[in-house]
C-alpha cells in the first residue's frame, strides 16, 4: 500500500511540475538530441562488424578516458605491457615495447600514427577523450579506404563541431590516488561555412601503486593535450598535440624491481583532408619525440636510456566512381617513416657496440600503397564488396623490405529487420621501424617473414521494436606470427616468426534493449579459443557484459559489468562501475563515477625472473583498470 | 548508384525522423505564439524544405505576405516583421528576433525573448515561459 502511495505522490508532483505543454516540447527536444547522432551519418555501412559509442553513451557512461570504452571493446578489451603503455594484444612473456601496432586510431578521417611504433595507440590508448563527439570501433580489416597499413581493429574518433558544440565548457575532476583533470574547450562558426573546435586539457592521471619486492611500481602520468581542428563541407585541418612525463612501470627489469623508469613523451599530428569532386586527399606529418630513462639495481641491464625522434609524413589520394550498380574507389598512398635514436644506451654503453646486429643507421622506412575496391549491388539490398590493396616496403639499410598483398571479400544483404554480413580478408603485417633497427635487441638476426593473417567473419543481426538482437562468429588463422619465441645469445623473448599456425576462433552474441528513446540495456556474451599458442598451447576465454543507461528526472546513471575467465588461471575477473550524473541545470552538472569498485577486474601476468639465478619468480597480476572514484564538475557556457 | 541507398536505410530514417521533430518544435512553438490557424512564414532556403511539409504554415515567396521570417540570415526589406533565428548568431544580433532555435553546448536549445514578443503585440503563452529570458 505504501508503495502505491509513493507511486500516486510522484505522479501528481511530475504532472504538477510539468504542464503538458512544456513536458511535449522538453520531449521534443529531447528527441532532436538523440535523434541527431551524428554518428548517423558518419559510419561506414559496409565495413564489417562495428561497434558505436553515440554522444550520448559516452557521455552518460562518463568516459573520459579512451581506456574507458576500449576496455569493454570486442575482440581484446584493454591492457598495458610492462611501460605502463596501452598495448591490447600484449601477452604476459614479452618485454616488447609495443605489439599492437595493428590496431589504428583516427581523428575523423586522419590516422594519428607514430614513425618507430607504428600506431598512436601506444601513447593515444589511455588519452582523454574530451574533445571527442562519438566513436566507432571496427574490427576485421574494414576497408582499405582508411588503413594504409594492415589494420586489425579501426578506432575512429570524430571530434565534437560547431555547429553542435558552439560556445565553451569547462570540466574539472578529481579523484582517487590525488588524481586529476581539467579540460576546456570553445566552439563557433567562423563564417562563409567554415568553423573550429579547440580543446585544451591538463591531466595529473595518478594511479595506484604496486610493490613488487620491495619496490613501488607507478604508472603515474601528467599530460597537457591540444586538439583543434577547422573545416568547412570539404576542408579539414587537425591539429593534435600533446606532451607527457610517465612512470614507465616495471620496464626492462627482470624481477619487476626497477629503481628508477620514466618516460618523456612528446607527439605532434598535422594534417589537411579535402575532396574536390570525385578526388578526395589527405596529407598528415606525424612527428613524436620519446625519451625513456631506466635504471636498475639487479640483472644484466642496470641502465637503459633510448631516446629517439621519429616522424611520418602521410598522403593519400583517392578516386571514387558510382554507377548504377558500382561504387569503385581507387586509391594511392604513400607514407614515409622518418626515425633516429639521439641515444640508445644500455648500461652506459651504445647498444651498436653491445649488439653489433643493431642496425641503428636503418633510419627510414617507405610504405608505397595501391588499392582498389569495389561495392556491387547484385540486387537491391545485396551488396559484394571486394578490395585488393598491394604494397612495397622499403628501409634504407635493412633486409627486411617486402612486397605484401592483401585482398577481401565482403557479402551483405538486409532487409527491414535483418542484416547479414559475411567477410572474408587476408592480411599481411610486416616489423615495425623499431623491431627492423632492433636486430639482437628486440628481434632475432635474419629476415623476417610477414605475419598473414586470414580472417572469416559471420555478423547476423535481429532487430524489432525496442529489441536488437546480434551474433558475430569469427575465425582467424595466423601464419609466421611475429611473437617472443625467439633465443639470442642464448637469452630467450627476441621476437621470431612462429612456425605453427594459430587458430582463434570467437562467438559473440549481443542483445540490446531500449526502454524509451532515451535509455538503454546492453549486454554481450563472448568466447574466444585460441589455438596453438607457444607456451600454453591453448587459451579459452570467456566474457560477459552488461551496460545499463538509465534517466530519471534530472540524474543520468550508468551500470557496467564486465566479466572474464579464462581456462588458464581460472579466475573470475569482474569490473563493476557505475556513475550518477546530477543536472542542476542545463549548464551546470556534477558526475560521480566509480571505477572497478570490486577491485577484481581482469588482471594481467607480468613475467619475473630472478637476475642472480635466472630462475623464474611467481607472476606480478595487475590489473589495468584500477579501483578509483572520481567526481566532476561541468560546465557550459 | 542509388540502390545502395537502401542499405543506409536506417541512417536515412533516423535523419529524417530528426527532422520531423524539429517540425513538431516550430508547429508547436509558432503555433502557441500566432494564433492564426495557418501561419504565413518567409524562410531561408535551408529550413524551407522542412517547413513545406507542414499543414500548419504557408511558405510565402514574399517576405511583405508573411507573419514571421525564419532562418538563420534576415536580409529583407521587412524590418517590420518579428523573427525566428535557426542561430545562436542571430539570435544574439538581430534586433526583431522573438525568439530562436539552434545548437549550441552540445544540446538543441529554445530560447524566446518576452520583450521582443511584446513590442509586436504578441503575448508569451503560459507554456513556453520557461524558454523566455
Amino acid at each position: 500500500m505504501n508503495n502505491i502511495k509513493k507511486l500516486l505522490i510522484l505522479i501528481t508532483l511530475i504532472t504538477f511540475a510539468f504542464s503538458e505543454d512544456s513536458l511535449n516540447i522538453d520531449n521534443l527536444l529531447n528527441s532532436i538530441e538523440v535523434k541527431n547522432d551524428l554518428s548517423s551519418k558518419t559510419k561506414l555501412e559496409n565495413s564489417g562488424v562495428r561497434y558505436i559509442y553515440t554522444r550520448n553513451d559516452i557521455d552518460r557512461m562518463q568516459a573520459r578516458n579512451l581506456k574507458d570504452i576500449l576496455k569493454s571493446a570486442y575482440p581484446l578489451g584493454y591492457s598495458e605491457n610492462r611501460y605502463g603503455l596501452s598495448d591490447p594484444m600484449t601477452g604476459s612473456g614479452t618485454t616488447q615495447p609495443f605489439v599492437s601496432s595493428s590496431i589504428r586510431v583516427f581523428i575523423d578521417d586522419q590516422e594519428i600514427s607514430n614513425g618507430l611504433y607504428g600506431s598512436g595507440l601506444i601513447t593515444m590508448g589511455d588519452m582523454d577523450i574530451g574533445f571527442v563527439d562519438h566513436i566507432e570501433l571496427y574490427s576485421g580489416n574494414p576497408t582499405y579506404e582508411f588503413s594504409t597499413e594492415v589494420t586489425f581493429s579501426l578506432i575512429k574518433l570524430y571530434s565534437k563541431v560547431a555547429s553542435k558544440d558552439g560556445g565553451n565548457k569547462l570540466l574539472i575532476n578529481y579523484g582517487s590516488y590525488d588524481a586529476s583533470h581539467t579540460s576546456f574547450y570553445n566552439s563557433a562558426n567562423l563564417g562563409k561555412d567554415w568553423a573550429y573546435f579547440t580543446y585544451i586539457s591538463q591531466n595529473n592521471d595518478k594511479r595506484k601503486k604496486y610493490t613488487s619486492h620491495t619496490t613501488k611500481l607507478s604508472r603515474d602520468k601528467k599530460d597537457t593535450h591540444i586538439f583543434t581542428s577547422i573545416y568547412n563541407k570539404d576542408n579539414h585541418i587537425i591539429l593534435d598535440a600533446f606532451t607527457q612525463k610517465r612512470d614507465s612501470f616495471i620496464n626492462r627489469s627482470l624481477d619487476a624491481t626497477p629503481t628508477d623508469a620514466t618516460m618523456e613523451i612528446d607527439n605532434l599530428h598535422l594534417g589537411y583532408n579535402g575532396s574536390y569532386n570525385k578526388f578526395s586527399y589527405l596529407i598528415s606529418y606525424d612527428y613524436g619525440k620519446a625519451n625513456s630513462n631506466f635504471k636498475d639495481d639487479a640483472g644484466s641491464i642496470r641502465s637503459a636510456v633510448v631516446n629517439s625522434k621519429a616522424s611520418v609524413l602521410n598522403s593519400d589520394i583517392k578516386y571514387t566512381h558510382e554507377s548504377k550498380r558500382n561504387k569503385f574507389i581507387f586509391g594511392a598512398k604513400h607514407r614515409l617513416k622518418k626515425y633516429k635514436y639521439d641515444q640508445f644506451t644500455l648500461n652506459t654503453i651504445d647498444v651498436e657496440i653491445l649488439v653489433p646486429t643493431a642496425n641503428l643507421n636503418n633510419t627510414q622506412q617507405t610504405i608505397n600503397t595501391i588499392f582498389l575496391e569495389n561495392q556491387y549491388s547484385i540486387k537491391e539490398n545485396s551488396i559484394i564488396t571486394t578490395g585488393i590493396n598491394k604494397s612495397s616496403i622499403k628501409n634504407n639499410n635493412s633486409i627486411q623490405d617486402d612486397k605484401i598483398l592483401m585482398y577481401r571479400l565482403g557479402f551483405t544483404n538486409t532487409n527491414d529487420k535483418w542484416i547479414f554480413k559475411t567477410l572474408f580478408s587476408h592480411n599481411e603485417k610486416v616489423l615495425d621501424p623499431y623491431m627492423v633497427s632492433g636486430e639482437g635487441v628486440y628481434i632475432t638476426p635474419g629476415k623476417k617473414k610477414p605475419q598473414e593473417e586470414n580472417l572469416f567473419m559471420e555478423n547476423i543481426s535481429y532487430e524489432k521494436d525496442n529489441n536488437k538482437y546480434e551474433i558475430i562468429l569469427s575465425k582467424l588463422k595466423t601464419k609466421n606470427h611475429l611473437l617472443p619465441i625467439g633465443t639470442f645469445n642464448n637469452v630467450p623473448g627476441f621476437i621470431d616468426n612462429y612456425n605453427k599456425i594459430i587458430y582463434i576462433r570467437s562467438a559473440v552474441a549481443g542483445y540490446t534493449y531500449h526502454y524509451n528513446e532515451y535509455d538503454k540495456l546492453y549486454t554481450t556474451v563472448g568466447y574466444n579459443k585460441i589455438d596453438n599458442l607457444p607456451i600454453n598451447d591453448l587459451l579459452k576465454e570467456y566474457s560477459f557484459t552488461v551496460l545499463n543507461l538509465n534517466k530519471y528526472n534530472s540524474y543520468d546513471i550508468f551500470n557496467e559489468f564486465l566479466y572474464y575467465k579464462n581456462n588458464i588461471g581460472k579466475r573470475d575477473y569482474i569490473d563493476y562501475s557505475m556513475g550518477i550524473t546530477y543536472h542542476k541545470t542545463q549548464d551546470l552538472s556534477i558526475s560521480l563515477k566509480g571505477v572497478n569498485l570490486l577491485n577484481k577486474a581482469k588482471k594481467s601476468n607480468y613475467v619475473r625472473i630472478n637476475p642472480s639465478n635466472g630462475s623464474t619468480e611467481s607472476s606480478l597480476s595487475i590489473s589495468s583498470i584500477d579501483r578509483s572514484i572520481t567526481i566532476t564538475l561541468e560546465y557550459t557556457f | 548508384m542509388k540502390k545502395f541507398i537502401l542499405l543506409i536505410y536506417l541512417a536515412v530514417t533516423v535523419f529524417a525522423n530528426n527532422k520531423e521533430y524539429e517540425l513538431k518544435l516550430y508547429e508547436k512553438v509558432l503555433g502557441s505564439i500566432f494564433e492564426e490557424e495557418i501561419i504565413n512564414i518567409y524562410s531561408d532556403e535551408q529550413l524551407k524544405d522542412i517547413l513545406l511539409k507542414s499543414k500548419k504554415f504557408l511558405i510565402v515567396d514574399s517576405c511583405k505576405k508573411a507573419t514571421v521570417l525564419i532562418g538563420n540570415d534576415f536580409k529583407t526589406k521587412c524590418d517590420n516583421l518579428p523573427c525566428f533565428a535557426t542561430s545562436y548568431k542571430m539570435f544574439k544580433k538581430e534586433e526583431n528576433v522573438i525568439g530562436a532555435f539552434y545548437w549550441r553546448k552540445g544540446r538543441p536549445q529554445l530560447k524566446l525573448k518576452t520583450n521582443v514578443l511584446n513590442k509586436f503585440a504578441l503575448n508569451l503563452p503560459e507554456n513556453l515561459k520557461k524558454y523566455s529570458k
